[in-house]
């Protein structure tokens, strides 16, 4: 059974369609990364996983039921920003959300020890830091313990030091096993915690896969040689080098299946040419995005 | 329910606001009591007299009048409560939270319900302090034989209830279609004391209106909710009052009232938040 999964999930504001048609699903346990650049539907999706946006067409099925109240409460979640009420303190705003979760017993104390807010429990919401409200907001999704967290941008707007201890925290949070629904443009982050990613762009589904079978598709080979143009010459008589580009004076090499730094290496040498330099660079998540939008452009 | 109370209790019982306005509306409550006496005891001393006979003894805190007579000029001052669900809804939508609660795991059907208590309660307390408020006046200031009278005229109540109770309905409903604090206390200001007043009179009283139309001033929905506690003075120079609810004036009312939650429903259903 799909923790998540969706059928042709449909958006329109009159004319602009911001969803179109989007099927996908999450498996239990991953973590799962939601791309695209601004304006490319992903809260548009998460609102409408969450019941504040109206589907125009198309459903969605969340732990194999038919959404409900009931079942928004086995989820934590933030989309957007961090909202709570100016007037209430971290205390305060926690008790209100365990109410709404039918968890009035929640340990609130350890939640706000987990965000590191516990020495601000008394402090309203209005005098907290962008940061703070975040790490507040995250306290909440966690409060009921869900088998599931969406979180929508969480670094937006944080500082350096904020953004790394978000990133921590988020880490720390999918270290426990729970399924978590990230959206971000912050591919880095992506990268460092998701096991699988979806790409939409212009609210289309572009691209869905595992993380590490993108990238793994993605190593290249760096070589030089004293002799570049030799070394030039040899290279783009071997079949099994696809692309080769030119970077601060060594070559790049993109490469077909089964070739490797050894077999690129053992040619060269039967060829005589002697290497300076062979390494392997590993794909970055940012490079595959930018060549999924690019192919769909 | 109790679940939607304690939720409804989080959020008002630190809200500044609330209180103010609540404080005032039992302010508001107590001086509505006293004016009569003050009232009267100035025609007094104006040397003003009525067929020979002093002001002072005129029995507006006879039991069971005194409610009436309180009920009616508060019917005025219900807008002070109207403005405490205003401004926390607004604040609510504001600071984003109606669309939290419901990511949270509360039903937009739930949220609806949970205001309604709130309605509901601050229906009910307006009708206990009414009476408190009445009961402490007319045991200082009412004529001794009418407390014999005491359980008489217990619509009254009912009707005090009912008018509070739809008119808060009807400002949520407005408060939920639009959303924008400052425009529905103004609004609602402009709408209930001046213009539907207005509009109703002249289609009820304007002398070229045909007959035909006339009663349909009696169906508006302030004036409805007004008419189910009508004005006790003109007894006091002995004309004859209604001092009874009809069961025509309570069903313009229910009507106004299912309105009202039927469309704040509907409004929220399918609105995005």
């Amino acid at each position: 059974m799909s923790i998540l999964a969706t059928e042709k999930l449909t958006k329109k504001y009159r004319k602009i369609t911001a969803l179109d048609q989007l099927t996908f699903s999450i498996e239990e346990g991953m973590v799962f990364g939601l791309l695209g650049p601004n304006g490319s539907g992903k809260t548009t999706t998460l609102g409408m996983l969450l019941n504040v946006l109206q589907p125009t067409a198309g459903n969605y099925h969340w732990f194999g039921e038919t959404p409900s109240a009931e079942s928004r409460k086995k989820i934590g979640a933030i989309l957007e920003v961090p909202s709570f009420l100016p007037y209430l303190n971290a205390t305060q705003s926690l008790q209100l959300v365990a109410e709404i979760k039918d968890v009035p017993n929640a340990d609130i104390n350890g939640v706000l020890k987990t965000v590191g807010l516990f020495d601000r429990k008394t402090d309203h919401f209005k005098t907290f830091s962008l940061g703070m409200k975040q790490r507040l907001a995250i306290g909440a999704a966690l409060l009921a313990n869900p088998a599931v967290m969406i979180l929508d941008e969480p670094t937006n707007g944080l500082d350096p030091q904020g953004i790394v201890e978000m990133r921590q925290l988020i880490q720390d949070i999918a270290a426990t096993g729970k399924t978590i629904i990230l959206a971000s443009h912050l591919l880095d982050e992506v990268q460092k915690v998701c096991t699988d990613f979806m790409v939409l762009r212009k609210g289309h589904k572009v691209f869905q896969g595992n993380v590490h079978e993108a990238l793994s598709n993605q190593v290249r080979i760096v070589v030089g040689a004293s002799d570049m143009e030799t070394l030039q010459n040899h290279l783009s008589n071997f079949n099994a080098i696809e692309k080769m580009e030119n970077e601060e004076g060594l070559f790049l090499l993109s490469v077909g299946e089964g070739v490797t730094a050894e077999s690129i290496s053992k040619y060269l040498f039967d060829q005589k040419v002697i290497l300076t330099h062979l390494s392997k660079k590993e794909g970055s998540l940012e490079q595959q995005f930018l060549n999924i939008l690019a192919e769909h452009d | 329910m109790i679940k939607l109370l304690k939720i409804e209790w989080i959020k008002l019982k630190h809200f500044k606001a609330f209180w103010i306005l609540l404080g005032s509306f039992a302010v508001v409550n107590f001086l509505i009591g006293g004016v009569g006496k003050l009232i009267l005891n100035f025609l007094k001393n104006e040397g003003v007299d009525i067929y020979g006979i002093s002001p002072s003894i005129v029995p507006l805190y006879d039991f069971p009048d005194v409610w009436q007579n309180m009920a009616y000029i508060l019917g005025y001052f219900k807008v002070i409560l109207a403005f405490i669900l205003v401004i926390s809804i607004c604040n609510e939508f504001s600071s984003r939270i109606v669309r939290q609660n419901i990511i949270d795991g509360l039903s937009k059907k739930e949220w609806l319900t949970s205001k309604l208590l709130t309605i509901f309660s601050f229906s009910i307390g307006s009708v206990l302090l009414l009476y408190l408020t009445g009961l402490v006046y007319g045991l200082f200031l009412a004529h001794p034989h009418s407390f014999d009278q005491f359980f008489a005229n217990m619509d009254i109540f009912f009707g005090y209830f009912l008018e509070i109770f739809a008119y808060l309905c009807f400002t949520l409903l407005v408060t939920l279609i639009i959303r924008k604090p400052g425009i529905v206390i103004i609004g609602l200001f402009i709408y209930t004391l001046m213009f539907e007043p207005f509009v109703s009179f002249f289609i009820s009283e304007f002398p070229k209106m045909p007959d035909f139309y006339r009663p349909l001033g009696n169906y508006f929905p302030v004036r409805s909710m007004m008419n189910l506690i009508h004005p006790p003075y003109p007894k006091y120079y002995l004309s004859e009052i209604q001092d009874f609810i009809t069961f025509k004036e309570v069903a313009i009312v229910l009507g106004w009232i299912a309105i009202s939650i039927g469309c704040s429903h509907w409004w929220l259903k399918r609105k995005d938040l």
